[in-house]
């Protein structure tokens, strides 16, 4: 979904934040930031234990797109983890940033979920395939919030790549839990009317759940 | 220029003369807006005696039907009526004025409707928000929040209620022909567009109910017009065109509530980028992401088209099947065609618009088997062959007609096939009485089926010239 310009007074938050915020209501990786002291103990003791793969982001507000700024890398080995953490180090006071983000690393459809306070309508909800897909394709279907269940599935019927959505050669996605996501996220202004825009880009669907990888939140102050 | 009238009577036995003809007829309901479109009592501030100025033409169309006293302080009379220089030296009470002045005489007319308690007001007039003159716009605004005066418009066509007989279209009648009385009721942003949509009702002979061109909408809005069509008995389809939705909360509410009882059918403009550019310079608003429209349009559970034949089409479907439309569940076509490739076409479409061709049952397939030669597949499309003939076309159509298995179905009938002729219109005239489902009728439009073609919609036929508007129409109307 476009990002519209925001005003400086209203407060923005990001990956970490955003994600901390989104924890309470809802399935998000999990994550674990390590500042600068840390980073540099893993590095000289060389045994810090973690999943492989996993993923590394450079946690920063100052940046946009993570991936284009090579501020993200899915590592698969222990010599790859400490290689890509000494790399990221380098980059942050470049970035200002507050440290390095370990996350899960989930697999499947990216899908996006949008919500922003539309000038006519109030507050819209819209969802479709993320990725490469949300600027080739503009395929996001919109409704107001709060929607009902046959809302999303009227919005689902209106993607072109609804079958994608749904799971492909034989897989069969968790539908039913992005649907659940979707309703509860188009109730959130309800609760919270000074949430001007929330994006959840992505959220990662696959045959066994739907979990939040990436937001943004941005309130009126 | 001043028109020469009979100078024996004084201006005052005029005056009277005008006030004792008024019919005693004054039916005005605090309904919603039947102060509008019921009004009986009609003051035109602007009325002019010059030919084919708007003023000139609204006071023609308004003298048919309604007593109309006309207001122009710069001439005495209007075709041979007392011309006000006020309306407050009217005495009778008004129901409606309709203003025609210059853009910035309004305020003090409107102002001169308040003191006069003039409670509905349908400004003509052009040249406030769309033309960026936000400063008159506000201090019309002002003037009717003052008086408390609900007003359409400005900047319209105005209005028409073939039920009350109004007609307050600045279109003159020889140009613009009126459609007869019916169901479907109009509310359009814009006034050619909702001019044009009535000249081709008029055309294809399909009745209207009211017509509401409504402008800037400096008070009453989209909301106001879909809240009043949907109590009106006398309506049961509406189509509106909007170009921007005003109030959007009250939008969704009303919405809703609507278009559970009657179908709404939207056409929106200024979908793409360049369309709502244009829009913001028509009507003095932004049209708004078009995606956000259709996502909301469905939540409404309103249709939305994307022309303005489509507007028509499927408006005609609802308005021909309206009680039918109520028993129809699935979505199940059956094609009827005395030409392969056009069976073919129709066949791709129904597919296209995720319809389904439908499944004769077996028992109706054993009846057909009787009359069709040996060689014909009674399938779906169903060729009637290039032999066919009248009673052929009626067997099929009947056999169709009685299949559970079928909603809807579509008959093509080609008059290139030499063994039909105009008898064949009276056998589908029946079969469309009898109301066992609807019939979907796709013939070409050439200069021999012209007149079958009319005479096929005088007896409320509904047909397509191609099967791709066919289907497209009646994909928006089994939705």
């Amino acid at each position: 979904m476009k990002t519209k310009e925001v005003k400086s007074e209203n407060l923005v938050l990001t990956e970490f934040k955003a994600k901390e915020i989104l924890k309470k209501g809802f399935s998000v990786v999990k994550d674990d930031l390590l500042d600068e002291k840390q980073i540099k103990k893993i590095l000289l003791e060389k045994n810090y234990s973690v999943n492989f793969p996993v993923v590394l982001k450079i946690s920063s507000d100052a940046i946009v797109h993570k991936t284009e700024a090579g501020a993200v890398k899915v590592v698969y080995s222990k010599e790859d983890f400490l290689k890509t953490l000494e790399d990221f180090l380098k980059k942050m006071p470049k970035y200002k940033a507050r440290g390095i983000l370990l996350e899960e690393f989930v697999k499947g459809e990216e899908i996006i979920i949008g919500l922003k306070k539309d000038a006519t309508f109030g507050h819209v909800i819209g969802f479709g395939l993320g990725g490469i897909f949300v600027e080739t394709v503009k395929d996001i279907s919109f409704r107001a919030c709060p929607i009902e269940p046959e809302d999303f599935d009227s919005m689902l019927e209106d993607l072109k790549m609804k079958d994608l959505i749904l799971g492909t050669r034989g897989k069969k996605n968790k539908i039913e839990e992005l649907k659940k996501t979707v309703i509860e996220v188009s109730k959130l202004p309800i609760k919270n009317p000074r949430l001007l825009e929330l994006d959840i880009n992505p959220l990662i669907l696959n045959e066994k759940e739907c979990k939040i990888v990436d937001a943004r939140i941005v309130f009126e102050r | 220029m001043k028109k020469k009238v009979n100078k024996t009577k004084p201006k005052t036995a005029r005056k009277r003369e005008i006030i004792e003809s008024k019919p005693e007829k004054v039916k005005i309901s605090k309904q919603g807006l039947d102060g509008f479109f019921k009004a009986e009592n009609l003051a035109l501030i602007g009325a002019s005696h010059e030919i084919n100025k708007i003023g000139n033409v609204l006071f023609k169309n308004l003298i048919k039907t309604k007593t109309v006293f006309p207001v122009n302080p710069n001439i005495d009379v209007i075709m041979n009526r007392h011309s006000f220089k006020s309306v407050l030296e009217i005495e009778d009470k008004i129901d409606m004025a309709i203003i025609a002045v210059k853009a910035e005489l309004v305020p003090e007319v409107v102002e001169q409707c308040g003191k006069k308690k003039i409670k509905n007001v349908l400004i003509i007039s052009s040249g406030f928000a769309e033309a960026g003159n936000e400063k008159l716009n506000e201090k019309l605004k002002n003037c009717l929040e003052k008086y408390d005066i609900k007003c359409i418009g400005p900047n319209c066509l105005g209005i028409y209620d073939a039920y009350s007989d109004l007609d307050a279209i600045f279109l003159t009648q020889q140009r613009l022909k009126r459609p007869t009385q019916g169901k479907i009721s109009f509310i359009s942003q814009s006034g050619a567009l909702g001019g044009a949509l009535l000249g081709t009702m008029a055309d294809r002979k399909i009745g209207i109910s009211k017509f509401v061109s409504y402008g800037n909408a400096i008070n009453l809005n989209e909301c106001d017009y879909l809240e009043y069509l949907g109590n009106d008995p006398e309506t049961s389809v509406i189509c509106v065109y909007v170009e921007q939705i005003k109030d959007g909360k009250r939008f969704l509410e009303i919405g809703k509530k609507v278009a559970k009882e009657k179908p709404i059918i939207v056409l929106k403009g200024g979908m793409t980028e360049k369309g709502n550019k244009a829009a913001m310079s028509h009507t003095g608003s932004l049209a708004g992401d078009a995606r956000i429209y259709s996502g909301i349009l469905k939540q409404i559970g309103a249709i939305q088209v994307d022309n303005l034949e489509d507007l028509f089409s499927v408006a005609n479907l609802f308005d021909k099947f309206y009680e039918l439309k109520k028993k129809i569940k699935g979505k199940k076509i059956q094609v009827i065609t005395n030409g392969g490739g056009y069976g073919i076409i129709c066949a791709d479409q129904i597919e296209k618009n995720k319809l389904e061709l439908g499944e004769l049952s077996s028992a109706t397939v054993a009846k057909m088997k009787k009359f069709m030669p040996t060689f014909a597949n009674i399938g779906n499309p169903m060729d009637l062959m290039g032999d066919v003939t009248n009673e052929r076309y009626r067997l099929a159509l009947d056999a169709c007609l009685d299949d559970a298995n079928i909603d809807l179905v579509l008959l093509v009938v080609l008059y290139q096939t030499p063994l039909i002729n105009q008898d064949l219109v009276e056998i589908i005239s029946q079969a469309q009485k009898s109301m066992k489902k609807p019939i979907v009728i796709v013939m070409n439009n050439n200069e021999f089926e012209e007149s079958i073609k009319e005479t096929l919609e005088e007896k409320e036929a509904v047909v397509f010239e191609f099967p791709e508007d066919a289907v497209r129409a009646i994909q928006k109307f089994l939705r």
